[in-house]
């Protein structure tokens, strides 16, 4: 039985924050495998191309038949926990202060053995499981086994909760409510539970109906902020910033031009101006707050997303502009990623691809409703992934790119 | 040879024998046969064979052995199998032959089912049947080509008449007794021996070869029985070298040969030469089950006719048919026509004799009043299957034949569900019941299919569990499972995945319909082919290691913490050793370290900073199996001349931070996979071993504490042991929780200090004026068992039959045993594997013991690194520093008394979820 979650008390202003800790974080190139498939969401392990053995750890060669390539597959993960452990004494610093912490050994159908971290809902062992992998703290790919059928508050366990960035009773600060984006984004926080929304908004003085909407819901409070302007940026950060648990940016800019379709920069600018330097604004003085605050309490800091676009991969010719400002924006959230990660704070990127709105008029469907956009941006906090590509475009383009960037670039720029 | 067909039993015919043909040849083995055993070939005449035989059965005698008991024998195919079989004839024993290749838990059923009074096997087999043999039956080893030293009796059960009970593998899965009486076997000569045509005797010149195994009809009864009867020499091999067969045919003077089908197969493969024929030596090969392919052409180029025959277990002479004269058929499966007196049907699936020349089951029965004579006289403790066998007065042979026009039988097939490779019969059921067992079958059907080299091999359809994958892994992993429980060669060759298995109406396997399929999956490469996986495990003997001994143990006191580096530990115990050799340091030309703390240096940067000139040096890093290993380079090092005096030390020194530190750089797996769990070091690991082994086989806190406070006793007496007070079960109970269910006190404690001894020519030592002990065998084994899901065993189990068989020892001849207690869980696996206790009965076993230096079964003499201290790797030569120190009666610790043999265990290296390193050592006393 998984307790449910309680609100946490208020903090008390006089306690020092904890320091945040990381697990242990250093790995082979090898085992970087399971973290890459685990950023995406997915459990992957190695597999043998030529025999088909599976291996885990992961390893350089096959250690049926020596020989290659090792590919990553997906598995079901399903085995069985032979024994299990209470953790009670770590020499690690990260640990010491959870303990107890509960591990299990299971034998993978699949074949290998794993430790596994192991879920409060799985029975004593001997019992099935499935094992599935996460994102811990330091980023960096675990298994954890899972009860087979889902059992009351899952997401609650205190395990998981270190490798998840769920917003229940999180504050929450979204940084543009004006777009259907973000206003879908804010309507899915509430109902995930998140303790305060606070909602960006440019120009104040403007009534947006839809906005007005947003601010019957108990959690939500609005506030002005204006990517473009730094002094904005800063007075918000000084006012919320040290109890803001979680990030989304959801502000942007997006007009469909190239470059021959339209003359002068201004229009370019202004893209950047919100999708590039807005981010790095933001960054600038949210991150070091959010970063120091990865490990206050149960409700501490936790995730920074951002608002990408899968033209981030590969540019769009006819959105040319706006898939440049994503790429710039794409580059600087692997920096922030980078200085988040000593605190803890995941930063979750999102590919969508054609959003149902106004910019994407001209766009065949399949398009993605804000809704979906907002359910999937919940979903992704809750299982901890680090790259979202909502959507059958963003999986589809994921697909080709993966597979061969160069062949995605010829083929989208004809 | 008139003169012994009036014999009444085996060992009158032997009397008879052996009084007219004293200084003929009666047993001769090549010398390739018996390398293992033997530095040259082997040869006894009748009077030599007759007054070993003598002496023995007056012990057998002696030890109160009589008709009615039975006496199992696991002497291979060696000529002390014969000596014992007719010496025990002689006291009127009977004998039941085992098979070695069979694993521990075939063995045990035979063993338990046969009812016998006592075992006996050689040394190298004496841990394996030990480990079969119910605790109530003595087991006698016998010298390696001599006799046995008998204990005690037992039970008589059998009747007078009998001579062997021996176990065929049946096609229902478990084996069947067959009971063989004296008047079988005599039978069998005399039908043999008088059979004429192409195989014919003449008296006292001729020699028989074969290569068969002993636990076989063929062997025991038709080879072995021919010779005795006319007085002919026969010639054993240990078993068929297609490379050297033929070496050994021409150099005994082999005048006939017994072959199976595989022989000639593998024989026509090596390239021809001129001097191939011997038919100017050899008259005739009598076999069965010759690839029609090869039939004629082994005849052409060899010369030499294969006289193909058939018989069973079951018939013996009873029936017994041989294409001794033309028309022989040659190339066409035929073996002859039935002779006179043997009454044969062929019957349809129905029961129904068969259309002339069609296809059926194979029935037989002698006419007459007794149509049961000459054959066996029933299945041991199974009438109804005796009954069923003989159901309508007609013996079911399960063969499918049919005649032709003159009355010959052509062998078609075997009964469905039994596959015959190499010789062995393996009942598909057997097959089935062991993959079975395997938590990923839901269904299994096994069969034979048509090999080229073996005749046929065992291949097995498998429905898994969902979700498991249909892969090589798996059907690998299947094949080493079946591997555990049954002989190696009955293990699936080829394994196929399905979904569902083939049916009859009636719900049964369709075994026609699977037969097909496999097949046609063998054809089109559609099952997995596993057959280079299954090996015999033999090993050649290795040498052994007289004349180097172990002297000077030496100790440098643990302490907890050290702000000294490793190197000062490595001096101190250099410094020890030296002091207490009175060797020079110039005089030490060989260093072997064990060091975690070394580092950034190894064993080689040592020797500028201690400043020693070596010829030989050597650094193993193998954690808790160091010492063993250490040991093992050592001895060979100085036997071969490379070294003279080695120093074998393990050091290491621990910082207040040192264990976490190399937690942390330990192994590739364990920063990947071990580390990012906040499982920090084996703790968790062990923990969940502990857990296991609880669950699955009812063991307790309680029983492992039993040793943990049993150690500390020990350590109370020995003065280096860093923890000096008692400790109580209720304080190991309720000690801090490290990793459920593990607590305080089952966890060593990291420390510095170091251990060492010297490895050098025993004339040394004594020229020296130490005192020294001998090595008996030692064992290494790394990564063993790679496929169990969690360790429960170690690579001992592996190395087990050596390493008491190198030893000439047993287990109840070891005096005590120092472990590698990193956690008391695998002091108690690694008794098991060591063969001290069955496996799972760990808990048992402790309830039983006391373990203390002066009480029942003494481990850990000195405390072990419980109680003691785990200085890093010396740990690893811990157990074998105390192990010399109490067998040259130098102890710091009380001594055990009288103490002649002890087992030093070394077990490392947890890079991820297990131990990988096992290894062990049995060290004597200098006049054990």
């Amino acid at each position: 039985m998984i307790p449910p979650l309680a609100k946490p008390k208020r903090k008390n202003p006089v306690a020092r924050t904890p320091q945040p800790l990381l697990p242990p974080w250093a790995r082979s190139r090898a085992a970087l495998g399971l973290t890459a498939a685990a950023a995406l969401g997915r459990f992957e392990l190695q597999v043998c191309g030529s025999c088909g053995a599976v291996q885990y750890p992961p390893r350089e060669a096959c250690h049926r038949c020596l020989s290659g390539p090792l590919i990553w597959r997906e598995q079901s993960g399903t085995g069985e926990l032979m024994a299990e452990t209470w953790v009670h004494h770590s020499n690690d610093l990260f640990f010491r202060e959870r303990v107890p912490w509960r591990l299990g050994l299971v034998r993978l159908d699949a074949g290998p053995t794993a430790v596994v971290h192991l879920h409060g809902g799985c029975a004593p062992a001997p019992c099935r499981v499935r094992v599935g992998a996460r994102l811990d703290k330091s980023d960096q790919g675990v298994l954890l086994a899972f009860p087979i059928d889902e059992v009351p508050n899952m997401a609650d366990d205190r395990q998981l909760r270190e490798m998840t960035c769920d917003p229940k009773f999180r504050k929450v600060l979204v940084t543009d409510g004006r777009t259907t984006v973000g206003q879908a984004v804010v309507r899915a926080l509430a109902g995930a539970g998140a303790d305060v929304v606070w909602v960006g908004h440019a120009e104040p003085w403007k009534s947006l109906p839809a906005l007005a909407d947003l601010t019957s819901l108990p959690q939500v409070a609005l506030v002005p902020l204006d990517l473009t302007d730094s002094g904005s940026v800063k007075e918000i950060a000084a006012q919320i910033g040290g109890r803001v648990d979680i990030l989304i940016n959801t502000a942007e800019v997006h007009r469909a031009h190239g470059i021959a379709s339209r003359s002068g920069v201004e229009v370019a600018r202004a893209e950047m101006d919100v999708n590039y330097f807005g981010l790095l604004r933001l960054a600038q003085e949210f991150a070091p707050v959010m970063r120091s605050r990865g490990a206050d309490g149960q409700s501490s800091a936790t995730a920074w997303v951002n608002l990408l676009s899968v033209y981030a991969l590969t540019n769009f010719p006819p959105h040319g502009t706006f898939s440049a400002s994503k790429a710039a924006a794409l580059s600087l959230s692997q920096c922030l990623r980078a200085e988040m990660r000593p605190g803890g704070v995941r930063v979750i990127n999102v590919f969508p691809g054609p959003i149902d709105d106004e910019w994407n008029q001209m766009l065949p469907p399949p398009k993605l409703s804000p809704e979906a956009l907002a359910t999937a941006v919940v979903r992704a906090l809750k299982d901890g992934v680090e790259d979202l590509y909502p959507g059958d475009v963003a999986q589809e383009w994921l697909a080709r790119w993966r597979e061969n960037p160069k062949i995605l670039e010829r083929e989208i720029g004809v | 040879m008139a003169a012994n067909s009036s014999s009444r039993s085996i060992s009158a015919l032997f009397e008879n024998t052996a009084t007219s043909c004293a200084s003929r040849d009666f047993l001769h083995v090549p010398a390739e046969a018996c390398a293992g055993y033997a530095e040259s070939p082997i040869t006894l005449t009748y009077g030599e064979a007759r007054a070993r035989i003598g002496a023995l059965a007056a012990r057998f005698e002696a030890a109160g052995l009589g008709p009615g008991c039975r006496v199992a024998l696991a002497l291979d195919n060696r000529p002390s199998f014969y000596l014992h079989f007719l010496a025990l004839a002689k006291v009127g024993v009977s004998i039941v032959p085992l098979n070695t290749a069979m694993s521990v838990a075939e063995l045990a059923y035979v063993l338990g089912h046969a009812d016998v009074a006592l075992a006996i096997t050689h040394q190298g087999h004496a841990a394996h049947v030990r480990a079969a043999l119910p605790a109530t039956i003595p087991l006698a080893v016998a010298a390696e080509d001599g006799e046995a030293i008998v204990p005690s009796a037992g039970p008589r059960v059998a009747s007078a008449e009998e001579a062997a009970l021996l176990y065929t593998s049946g096609t229902t899965g478990t084996p069947k007794g067959c009971i063989l009486t004296n008047e079988y076997f005599l039978e069998i000569g005399r039908l043999y021996t008088g059979l004429g045509g192409y195989c014919r005797f003449e008296g006292s010149g001729d020699r028989l070869a074969t290569p068969l195994p002993v636990t076989h009809m063929n062997a025991l009864a038709c080879s072995f029985m021919a010779m005795l009867t006319t007085g002919g020499c026969l010639i054993q091999l240990d078993r068929f070298h297609p490379s050297t067969w033929w070496q050994s045919i021409r150099a005994s003077g082999a005048t006939a040969f017994h072959y199976l089908g595989v022989m000639p197969a593998m024989l026509l493969n090596a390239p021809a030469s001129g001097g191939d024929d011997v038919s100017a030596s050899v008259r005739f090969a009598f076999g069965a089950g010759v690839d029609p392919r090869h039939h004629a052409a082994f005849e052409a180029r060899f010369g030499v006719p294969l006289i193909e025959a058939w018989a069973m277990t079951e018939t013996g002479a009873g029936a017994w048919i041989t294409a001794n004269r033309e028309p022989r058929h040659v190339g066409q499966r035929c073996f002859g026509r039935p002779p006179a007196g043997l009454a044969y049907r062929i019957v349809d699936d129905q029961g129904s004799d068969a259309a002339p020349g069609a296809a059926g089951e194979l029935l037989v029965r002698r006419e007459g009043a007794d149509p049961r004579r000459g054959f066996f006289a029933g299945y041991y403790k199974d009438e109804a299957a005796t009954s069923q066998a003989w159901a309508g007065g007609w013996f079911h042979t399960g063969d499918i034949v049919r005649a032709g026009e003159d009355g010959s039988l052509y062998f078609v097939d075997r009964s469905k569900n039994v596959v015959r490779r190499s010789g062995e019969n393996i009942a598909a059921v057997e097959v089935e019941s062991a993959l079975q067992t395997h938590r990923d079958v839901v269904a299994s059907a096994v069969c034979a299919v048509a090999d080229e080299v073996r005749g046929e091999e065992v291949f097995a359809f498998v429905v898994v569990r969902p979700g498991v994958g249909e892969s090589l892994d798996t059907a690998i992993r299947l094949q080493s499972h079946c591997r555990q429980i049954l002989a190696y060669y009955k293990a699936p060759g080829y394994v196929s995945f399905r979904g569902v298995l083939p049916q009859t109406a009636s719900q049964k396997l369709a075994r026609a319909q699977i037969k097909a399929l496999a097949a046609g999956a063998v054809r089109s490469a559609r099952a997995f082919d596993l057959k280079h996986l299954k090996k015999r495990t033999v090993r050649g003997a290795t040498k052994d290691y007289a004349e180097v001994v172990l002297a000077a143990p030496v100790t440098v006191p643990y302490v907890r913490h050290s702000i000294r580096n490793g190197h000062w530990f490595v001096a101190q115990a250099l410094a020890r050793l030296i002091k207490e050799s009175g060797i020079d340091k110039e005089d030490i030309d060989g260093l072997s370290l064990g060091s975690f703390t070394l580092a950034p240096d190894t064993s080689i940067g040592v020797t500028q900073h201690l400043g020693v000139t070596l010829r030989w040096l050597d650094h193993v890093p193998l954690g808790g199996a160091c010492g063993i290993v250490a040991l093992r380079r050592a001895l060979r090092a100085v036997q071969s001349g490379d070294a003279e005096v080695v120093a074998c030390i393990g050091a290491d020194t621990n910082h207040v931070d040192s264990f976490r530190q190399s937690l942390g750089s330990f192994s590739v797996f364990a920063r990947d996979a071990v580390l990012p769990y906040g499982s920090g070091g084996p703790n968790a690991s062990f923990a969940f071993l502990t857990s296991y082994y609880m669950r699955t086989y009812g063991a307790t806190r309680e029983d492992f504490g039993k040793i943990c406070v049993a150690q500390r006793d020990n350590a109370l007496r020995y003065p280096h042991a860093l923890f000096k007070k008692k400790l109580s079960l209720e304080e190991y109970l309720n000690a801090r929780l490290i990793a459920d269910p593990i607590r305080l006190f089952d966890c060593v404690m990291p420390c510095a200090g170091a251990e060492g001894f010297l490895v050098m020519a025993r004339r040394r030592a004594e020229a020296l004026g130490l005192p020294y002990v001998r090595v008996r065998s030692t064992c290494e084994r790394h990564n063993a068992f790679p496929d169990d899901p969690i360790q429960m065993r170690g690579g001992w189990v592996l190395e087990r039959e050596h390493l008491y068989g190198a030893a000439g020892v047993e287990p109840g001849d070891i005096d005590f045993v120092q472990t590698y207690d990193d956690y008391p869980v695998m002091s108690v696996i690694q008794l098991e594997d060591l063969g001290f206790c069955p496996k799972g009965e760990g808990a048992e076993f402790i309830r039983r013991n006391s373990f203390t230096v002066d009480g029942s079964f003494p481990i850990n003499t000195c405390g072990g690194q419980l109680s003691v201290g785990q200085a890093g790797c010396a740990a690893g030569f811990l157990g074998l520093v105390e192990t010399i120190r109490q067998l040259t009666g130098r102890n710091l610790a009380h001594p055990v008394a009288d103490a002649r043999f002890g087992i030093a265990v070394g077990f490392g290296m947890i890079t991820y979820d297990r131990g990988l390193c096992s290894g062990a050592a049995i060290l004597s006393r200098a006049d054990a």
